[in-house]
């Protein structure tokens, strides 16, 4: 074959791969590919750039489709060197922006830019982002799993301590009667007296925490059933003052019933509601020093009948605040004579009070005593009730 | 509702969900698992007929060149996170009936299969150690030595790992002869499992509802 004739055919060859090449490129590659003029305006884009980037393409500047925070890229100066791939991103159709290697080819009428990504960083990418959605998961599983076994050994738990603390109750309930009979009628020198007065009242603060033990065992294991009914609040107030008022005189602090509403009903279970108050004067006479006051009150507001239990005391450290009415939070600091506190009184008020559908806040400033609102539907407002 | 009815309705959502994975359509994809749970209860029968068929249905559709790897594994990284969804309703809180481990071969990063056979473990009242996707034959083997176990099941999804697997299991074996070793997944859909069931206490189990079966003879 002549020299002549194979150039042609060989340039014939080339002409068809350069034109399948283009066609590829306009038509259906995944790459960006916009004709430029020589000021960088679009005048032409495939049907990639036009899916892609924003509407109105076409006329429009690049530099515009460009994210430049700093107004530094300069696309002439990019242009110029074939060579070199340039990360640009540009603003997408989306609205999110999207980054692309770009390459600036030199035509007669300006220049075509190819913008195509780098598939290695999508595929690493990609992966990446699999492995953390895969070991996301796995977490979430194992975490399932643990809070399972954690509500397991906390329901075992609950139910041990209620065990021990029912079987510990009679015991020790024969205990401190035989001990107290003893204490008053014994002929006893002042020594023994004093030992036995000691082993009464350490008796009854183990008598206390076990009652507190099983209230929260039965709270705990959802088994508290409240008998709810219109209380008369007056009558409440007035028979909590009665069992306080000896432990209150002894610390030589003073009661005062500041304002009972007249007429007040409240809906509550009598018992626990009036648990919870005396828990609540109690732990006010305990933070009490001699001289000072505590306060009762029971009001309405709107449709719930609010208690107010204030004293004088040192008050609450703000970071004792927030975990105040969980249990064993350590709401027992600040007592004036030493009492044992167990921790959970406040927790079990909590929970009488939310049985109620009421609740319960501390509604006094840090360091400036303490004031415990708590709350409770009036029985006027129920209508089974009134 | 009559029985003929319900299935055709299954069946329905049953494509939803394919569809819904296949378009990376997550919010679908909760819509439908939550319409078949309020139709079909049974956690087993979920996993079984809806996960798994559909993620079989993936698959067999990117081995026909029908959609991209990119789609197949956004289809099963979905299903993995439904599967995390129903995940707390199918752990029980009674007392355990065994132990076992679960684990996917060195190298084999398709965990979901392995990852319902773990689930299907836990509904059934075993406690189960899973070990996700490229487990390190190192730490699979701290687990199986430092944990009184029942049984172990080992996965692998392409065919190319059944020998890892292979070697994987007389290993096990040769340190733990009298542990049961239960062996899936896809990878034994091309190649047969006769070697591995020529190890004596070696199953291979072909579908989830096998090893329901195998679990509710313990």
């Amino acid at each position: 074959m002549p020299d002549s004739r194979r150039d042609s055919l060989r340039d014939s060859v080339r002409d068809i791969h350069l034109d399948a090449s283009l066609r590829y490129l306009r038509e259906s590659a995944h790459v960006l590919m916009l004709s430029l003029d020589k000021n960088f305006n679009i005048t032409d884009a495939n049907p990639a750039a036009k899916s892609l980037l924003p509407k109105n393409l076409l006329g429009r500047p690049m530099k515009e489709i460009v994210v430049d925070f700093t107004g530094s890229i300069d696309l002439e100066h990019l242009a110029a060197n074939v060579d070199i791939a340039h990360a640009l991103s540009v603003s997408t159709a989306s609205g999110n922006p999207e980054t692309y290697d770009f390459r600036f080819y030199p035509v007669e009428q300006g220049w075509l830019a190819f913008g195509g990504l780098d598939l290695n960083a999508e595929s690493k990418l990609r992966n990446e982002v699999l492995q953390l959605n895969r070991e996301l998961g796995n977490t979430t599983r194992a975490l399932h799993v643990a809070n399972r076994d954690l509500r397991t050994v906390n329901d075992l738990k609950d139910l041990f301590l209620g065990m021990a603390a029912h079987d510990l109750r009679n015991p020790l309930g024969v205990l401190l009667a035989y001990n107290q009979m003893v204490f008053e009628e014994a002929e006893l020198n002042e020594e023994h007296q004093r030992y036995l007065g000691t082993c009464l009242r350490v008796a009854e603060q183990m008598r206390d925490l076990i009652n507190n033990f099983l209230d929260l065992a039965v709270i705990q294991s959802g088994h508290l059933r409240l008998s709810r009914h219109a209380t008369p609040a007056r009558a409440m107030v007035d028979e909590v003052m009665e069992m306080c008022r000896l432990k209150a005189k002894r610390k030589d602090v003073c009661l005062i019933v500041e304002e009972v509403s007249d007429n007040l009903a409240l809906y509550a279970d009598e018992s626990k509601w009036k648990q919870v108050l005396l828990n609540l004067v109690l732990n006010a006479i305990e933070h009490s020093k001699s001289g000072q006051s505590v306060w009762i009150s029971a009001r309405q507001s709107g449709e719930e009948a609010v208690f107010s239990v204030r004293d004088e005391g040192a008050g609450i450290a703000p970071d004792e605040q927030k975990n105040l009415f969980n249990a064993f939070s350590g709401g027992g600091n600040g007592k004036t004579a030493g009492e044992r506190s167990t921790g959970l009184g406040l927790t079990i008020a909590r929970r009488i009070v939310e049985a109620h559908q009421g609740r319960i806040w501390l509604g006094s400033e840090p360091n400036a005593g303490a004031t415990f609102l708590f709350s409770t539907p009036l029985a006027d407002s129920v209508p089974s009730c009134s | 509702m009559p029985v003929a009815s319900q299935a055709s309705e299954l069946e329905s959502i049953y494509e939803e969900y394919l569809q819904a994975i296949l378009q990376g359509d997550r919010y679908s994809g909760e819509q439908a698992v939550d319409r078949w749970l309020a139709m079909e209860g049974n956690l087993g029968q979920l996993y079984e007929r809806l996960f798994r068929r559909a993620l079989y249905q993936v698959g067999w559709l990117w081995e026909n060149g029908e959609i991209a790897v990119a789609t197949e594994h956004l289809a099963t990284a979905i299903t993995e996170t439904m599967m995390a969804r129903v995940y707390p309703r199918l752990l029980t809180h009674g007392p355990r009936r065994g132990a076992a481990l679960v684990a996917c071969t060195t190298d084999e990063y398709h965990q979901v299969g392995a990852k319902m056979v773990a689930d299907l473990f836990e509904l059934h009242s075993w406690h189960c150690h899973f070990l996700g996707a490229g487990t390190r034959i190192s730490d699979y083997f701290k687990v199986l030595r430092e944990r009184p176990l029942d049984a172990v099941a080992l996965s692998a999804a392409l065919d190319f790992h059944l020998d890892s697997l292979y070697a994987t299991v007389l290993a096990t074996r040769d340190e733990f002869p009298d542990l049961p070793i239960l062996v899936g997944g896809q990878a034994f859909r091309l190649r047969g499992s006769e070697r591995f069931e020529a190890i004596p206490g070696v199953i291979h189990l072909k579908s989830l509802p096998q090893l329901e079966v195998w679990l509710d003879a313990r």
